[in-house]
């Protein structure tokens, strides 16, 4: 029996009404970004990621996919997600990806930040993201001059916590 | 080391939203690890004095901008829609308006035009407005003739994103010209308005293979064959016959000196020939294998 093969997508979501993501300083302020819009969930990425197949790819592409395709996780607070297809339609999936311009009226873009063949190295990238991101964060408030401490390794944990979670 | 040879210039670059606008693509190109772009202007008509050419500002970036310190390398490029085949439109490296560009790119409007463009015109960029039907096909003899003058065909990605009608055509556009290339001297670049019709330089490697090349070829479509183009108009600005090029001598570094005989070490006088400095032009072909060889490196797992 032969092993069916995956491939894991590792995405962003870049909004083009939030590019001040890099001026919240804490997490708290995520949580008032979230309430001004919509938080996304798992479901909505999925569907938008199917909808974008359907136009671009037809009934051939969604018949492709739809077996294979599952939205693993994706937090509303750091924009990324991740994804797994089957090995063979992968460039199909990214394809339309790259293609979708907005989501639930809010313009947005997605970029695939890793493709790996394991979960495993998709989580470690993922890790090393929100540290990058939590790390900058820093920095634009120490440029700033925000003296208010925040709590990096608490974040560094909770994240990593977060996103190993992940089940296969 | 991604290329995006292609981002519109604002109209009015005076005007504050236009501005904003500008930086904003710039800001995502630099998050996105691209590390060189190039400003486009396109001209309509003939290249006088009633296009007046405004001067590129440099976009300087700000300490405090979120992408820190990385930097980007800008270039200056023009694109001239040619209309007419008998008019003159002084595409020449003597011709000073045009060699104050960095880039030189033509987009023809018919058969005769593409023929001419193809064999004969000095440019660096064929570029073919793929968002809508093509007036004419792509052959086989014109595209080999400029492949073999090192002319770089364009395909902008940006019109696919922005709607679908214009998808279909430019990878209909964009898959016969893949064919009739067979995936040699492509280049992909933006041609983005809005900061959101941007895409990463992987997500654009993977639309590459959507359009009929495989994974290499369009990555090549993206970085090495961008440095050509990028080279092959150095050759044609800066050089004499693409072999010869000269620095003044003020350009040479303090320890580089010797090499004029004109330093404070050196006792031997300056002779009327040391005046400049001639630096052979290796051949591009050297310059990739170097550029191969470094991103191997960086190569992500695809």
């Amino acid at each position: 029996m032969v092993r069916l093969k995956n491939r894991w997508l590792l995405f962003e979501f870049i909004f083009d009404d939030t590019p001040d993501k890099f001026h919240l300083s804490t997490s708290s302020s995520y949580s008032s970004l979230s309430q001004k819009f919509e938080a996304l969930s798992t479901r909505d990425v999925y569907s938008v990621i199917k909808d974008s197949i359907q136009l671009n790819f037809g009934d051939y592409g969604v018949g492709c996919i739809a077996a294979s395709i599952s939205v693993k996780y994706f937090s509303p607070f750091t924009n990324i997600g991740v994804l797994r297809v089957s090995r063979d339609h992968y460039h199909i999936v990214w394809g339309a990806m790259t293609f979708i311009s907005q989501i639930k009226t809010r313009s947005c873009l997605i970029r695939v930040l890793h493709l790996g063949g394991t979960i495993k190295q998709c989580q470690l990238s993922a890790i090393n993201y929100d540290r990058d991101q939590i790390l900058l964060l820093r920095r634009q408030a120490e440029l700033r001059g925000d003296t208010k401490s925040v709590n990096v390794d608490e974040l560094f944990e909770q994240s990593k916590n977060q996103i190993m979670a992940m089940e296969q | 080391m991604f290329y995006d040879l292609n981002l519109p210039y604002p109209v009015q670059p005076n005007l504050a939203h236009q501005q904003t606008e500008f930086h904003k693509r710039i800001d995502l190109l630099i998050k996105f690890g691209y590390q060189v772009v190039a400003y486009n202007h396109i001209i309509t008509g003939k290249l006088d004095k009633a296009n007046p050419i405004r001067k590129l500002e440099t976009y300087n970036i700000s300490p405090d901008s979120p992408s820190g310190q990385q930097k980007i390398e800008q270039l200056s490029r023009v694109t001239v829609v040619i209309e007419d085949a008998s008019q003159n439109y002084g595409l020449s490296s003597t011709n000073s308006i045009i060699s104050s560009y960095d880039i030189v790119a033509a987009q023809p409007t018919n058969e005769k035009i593409f023929q001419n463009i193809c064999g004969t015109l000095e440019v660096d960029i064929i570029s073919l407005e793929m968002g809508s039907r093509l007036p004419f096909y792509i052959k086989h003899g014109p595209v080999g003739l400029a492949i073999e003058r090192g002319v770089y065909f364009e395909i902008c990605y940006a019109p696919a994103i922005r709607d679908s009608a214009s998808r279909r055509q430019l990878i209909s556009n964009a898959q016969s010209l893949v064919r009739v290339t067979r995936g040699k001297n492509i280049i992909i670049s933006s041609e983005a308005q809005k900061a959101m019709e941007l895409r990463g330089p992987y997500d654009i490697v993977n639309l590459g293979t959507i359009m009929g090349m495989n994974q290499a070829t369009a990555k090549d479509c993206v970085s090495t064959n961008c440095r050509a183009v990028v080279m092959h108009a150095k050759t044609r600005r800066n050089t004499h016959r693409a072999v010869v090029s000269f620095e003044p001598i003020s350009s040479l570094k303090p320890n580089e000196l010797w090499k004029v005989g004109s330093s404070e070490k050196n006792t031997r006088k300056t002779d009327s020939k040391g005046k400049s400095k001639a630096k052979r032009i290796r051949l591009d072909k050297d310059y990739e294998e170097e550029e191969n060889e470094a991103e191997q490196s960086q190569d992500m797992e695809v």
